[in-house]
C-alpha cells in the first residue's frame, strides 16, 4: 500500500470532504459557469469552502480543479490557463488546510467520449499528465482521479498521475444498470476493481451518481474484490427541483446515518459529492468518533 | 400495406439490435418499395432508437450499445437523407434552431432528437453544445425559427433556461419564438417558470407538443 495511505487509514476510516461546484455556486458562481475559474478570479471565496470542509473535520481535503485539464477546457477562455488554474487551485486549498488536513487534488473527466473517437486514449494520457504534473508542482500530497464514467478514461488520468509519485486515487460513477451497479458502459464493481487495479490505482472507489443507501452495496463488493483501500463519496440523493430551486434530499444527519452502513461495508475514506457541504462532513465526524 | 408496415418493422428491429446490414438492405427495400422517406425515418429507424432510449433508461442496455445504435440509425438516415432533401415540394412544418444551452457538453440527447424532429417534418438549425445565450439571440436573427430547442441535460444547467429567455427578451426576440427545453432532468412546471413554454425528455413527445404549436400559429 501507498505509505501515505498506511499512514491515514492505520486509525479507522478517514474523513474527506464534500462539494465543491454546489457551495461555490452558493456564492454566486452563476449556473453553467466554470467552478475552476474562481481559482484566478475569486481565491477567497474557494478558499471559504475549503476552510469549511477544514473546520467541519475533513482530514482531507480535495482542490477546485475538477475540469482543470486542457480538453475538458478547450474552447473557451480558460484553455490555456490551466496550469495556472491547478497551481492556484492546491495553493488556495494548502492554505485553507493550514496543516491541519491532507491536501489531494481532483482530476475530473475530459467530458469527451473515448467510444465516439471525439478523443484519443494518448490525447486523454497527455492532458492528464500535463495536469498532474501541475498539481504534484503545486504540492498535492495525492491526486483522486473521480466522476469517470468510462474505465479506460480512468486508466488514462491513473496512469499519467502515477508518474508524479504521489499516491493516486481512482473512483467511477456507478449510476447504470437495473440495480444502479454499473458504471456508464456497462462495468461491474468487480471489473472496476480489477480494471483501475490494472492501471496502477493506490485506492479504489466511487463518487456522484447516487445517494449514500445505493452505494453500501457496490462499496461492498469492491471491497470485495480488492485489497486497496476504498474510498466512496455519495450524493446527498439525486437532485430535484422544488419551487424552481435545485435540491437535494438527504439531510445532513441521514447521509452520516447511512455512511456508517458504507464503513460496515469497508470503506477506508468517506465524504460526500454533489449536494453535500460542511454540515454533512460535520455530521460525519460526529457518527465516526462515536463508534471509536 | 401490411408489407409496409412489416418493412418499417424490421427497419426498427435492425436498429435495436444494431444491425446495420439489416438496417440498409431494409431501409433500400423500403424506398424500393416507393415508401416515403419521412416514414422510412419517422416510422422505422426512429422508433427504433425511441425502443434503444427506453431499453436506456431501464439500464438493459448501456452507452457503449447506445452509440452504436446511433451508428446504425445514422448508416440507415444516410440513404435516405438524400431523397428527402430531394423532396423540395414539402412544405416544412416548422423551423427549429436548437442547441445545447450554456455549460452543458452532452451530444448524444440532442443528436438522437435531431433527426426525430427533421423526420416529423421540421426544419432544424443544429447550434451545437455550450451555446452561448447571445449565439442563440444571433441564431435567431439570422435563421428567423418559430421555436428554440434548448438541449439542458442537467439541472443545474436546465435552470440556466431563465437566462437565454431573458437574452433573447432584452434583444426583443422572445415574442416570435416558441421555446422548449429537452433533456433527462426537466421539469415541465419549473420549465414555465423559467420563462419556456414547454419542455419534455422525450423527443416524440417533443414533436407533439411543437406540432400543437404550429398548429395554433396557423389558426
Ligand atoms: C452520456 C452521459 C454523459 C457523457 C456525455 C457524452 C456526450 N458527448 O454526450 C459524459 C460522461 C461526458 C457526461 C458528463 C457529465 N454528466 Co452526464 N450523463 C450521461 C447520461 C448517462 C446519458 C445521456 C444520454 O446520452 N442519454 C441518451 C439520450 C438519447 O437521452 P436524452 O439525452 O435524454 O435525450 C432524449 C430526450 O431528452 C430528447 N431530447 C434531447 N435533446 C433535446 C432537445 C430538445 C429541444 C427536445 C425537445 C428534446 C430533446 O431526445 C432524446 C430522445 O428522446 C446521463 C444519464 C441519463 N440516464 O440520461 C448523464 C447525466 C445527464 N449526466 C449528469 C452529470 C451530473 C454529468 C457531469 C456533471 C458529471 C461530472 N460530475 O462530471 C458531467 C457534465 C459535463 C457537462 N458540463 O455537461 C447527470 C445530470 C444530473 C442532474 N439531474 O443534474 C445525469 C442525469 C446522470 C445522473 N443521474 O447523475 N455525461
Ligand atoms: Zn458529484
Amino acid at each position: 500500500m501507498h505509505g501515505l495511505l498506511r499512514h491515514f487509514t492505520g486509525s479507522g476510516p478517514v474523513l474527506t470532504d464534500g462539494a465543491w461546484g454546489t457551495q461555490l455556486a452558493a456564492r454566486g458562481l452563476p449556473p453553467g459557469n466554470c467552478p475552476d475559474a474562481w481559482n484566478l478570479s475569486r481565491p477567497d471565496a474557494v478558499e471559504e469552502v475549503a476552510r469549511a470542509y477544514v473546520e467541519a473535520g475533513s482530514q482531507i481535503i480535495l482542490t477546485n480543479t475538477f475540469r482543470a485539464n486542457r480538453i475538458a477546457l478547450a474552447g473557451t477562455e480558460l484553455a490555456d490557463r490551466c496550469a495556472a488554474i491547478n497551481r492556484a487551485g492546491v495553493e488556495i486549498s494548502r492554505r485553507a488546510a493550514g496543516g491541519k488536513a491532507a491536501v489531494f487534488a481532483s482530476m475530473g473527466p475530459s467530458g469527451k467520449l473515448l467510444l465516439t473517437g471525439e478523443v484519443t486514449f494518448d490525447e486523454l494520457r497527455d492532458a492528464f499528465q500535463e495536469q498532474a504534473s501541475s498539481l504534484a508542482a503545486a504540492g498535492a500530497e495525492g491526486l483522486v482521479v473521480e466522476t469517470m464514467a468510462d474505465a479506460r478514461e480512468a486508466r488514462a488520468a491513473i496512469e499519467a498521475a502515477r508518474t508524479t509519485g504521489l499516491a493516486v486515487i481512482g473512483c467511477m460513477v456507478f449510476d447504470s444498470g437495473k440495480l444502479h451497479d454499473r458504471t456508464l458502459m456497462g462495468d461491474t464493481p468487480e471489473v472496476v476493481a480489477r480494471k483501475l487495479t490494472e492501471a496502477g490505482a493506490d485506492a479504489i472507489g466511487a463518487n456522484c451518481g447516487q445517494g449514500v443507501e445505493q452505494y453500501v452495496e457496490v462499496c461492498g463488493r469492491l471491497r470485495d474484490a480488492t485489497d486497496l483501500p476504498i474510498w466512496i463519496k455519495p450524493n446527498a440523493g439525486l437532485p430535484e427541483i422544488v419551487d424552481g430551486e435545485v435540491r437535494y434530499r438527504t439531510t445532513p444527519a441521514d447521509f452520516a446515518a447511512a455512511a456508517e452502513r458504507l464503513v460496515d461495508a469497508g470503506a477506508n475514506f468517506v465524504g460526500g459529492c454533489c449536494g453535500t457541504n460542511p454540515e454533512f462532513v460535520a455530521a460525519l465526524r460526529s457518527r465516526l468518533h462515536a463508534r471509536q | 400495406m401490411n408489407d409496409e408496415s412489416d418493412l418499417l418493422a424490421t427497419i426498427a428491429q435492425g436498429v435495436v439490435h444494431l444491425d446495420v446490414a439489416v438496417v440498409r438492405t431494409s431501409v433500400e427495400s423500403a424506398v424500393r418499395e416507393g415508401i416515403s422517406p419521412f416514414r422510412i425515418v419517422a416510422e422505422g429507424l426512429s422508433q427504433g432508437m425511441r425502443t434503444v432510449g427506453a431499453l436506456f433508461r431501464d439500464g438493459e442496455l448501456f452507452m457503449p450499445e447506445v452509440l452504436v445504435a446511433c451508428d446504425t440509425y445514422y448508416a440507415g438516415l444516410q440513404l435516405v437523407q438524400p431523397l428527402i432533401e430531394k423532396d423540395n415540394g414539402r412544405i416544412a412544418k416548422g423551423k427549429i434552431v436548437l442547441g445545447t444551452i450554456h455549460g452543458d457538453i452532452h451530444t448524444v440527447g440532442k443528436d438522437v432528437a435531431i433527426p426525430v424532429f427533421r423526420a416529423a417534418g421540421f426544419d432544424v438549425v443544429d447550434l451545437g453544445t455550450d451555446v452561448a445565450d447571445e449565439a442563440f439571440v444571433e441564431a435567431v436573427r439570422q435563421h428567423q425559427p418559430d421555436i428554440v430547442g434548448l438541449g439542458t441535460y442537467m439541472t443545474s444547467t436546465f435552470m440556466h433556461t431563465n437566462q437565454t429567455v431573458e437574452a433573447l427578451e432584452r434583444a426583443g426576440l422572445r415574442g416570435q419564438v416558441k421555446v422548449i427545453c429537452g433533456g433527462p432532468a426537466v421539469d415541465v412546471r419549473a420549465a414555465l417558470k423559467l420563462g419556456a413554454d414547454g419542455a419534455t425528455d422525450n423527443a416524440w413527445e417533443g414533436v407533439q407538443i411543437m406540432e400543437a404549436w404550429m398548429a395554433e400559429v396557423r389558426e
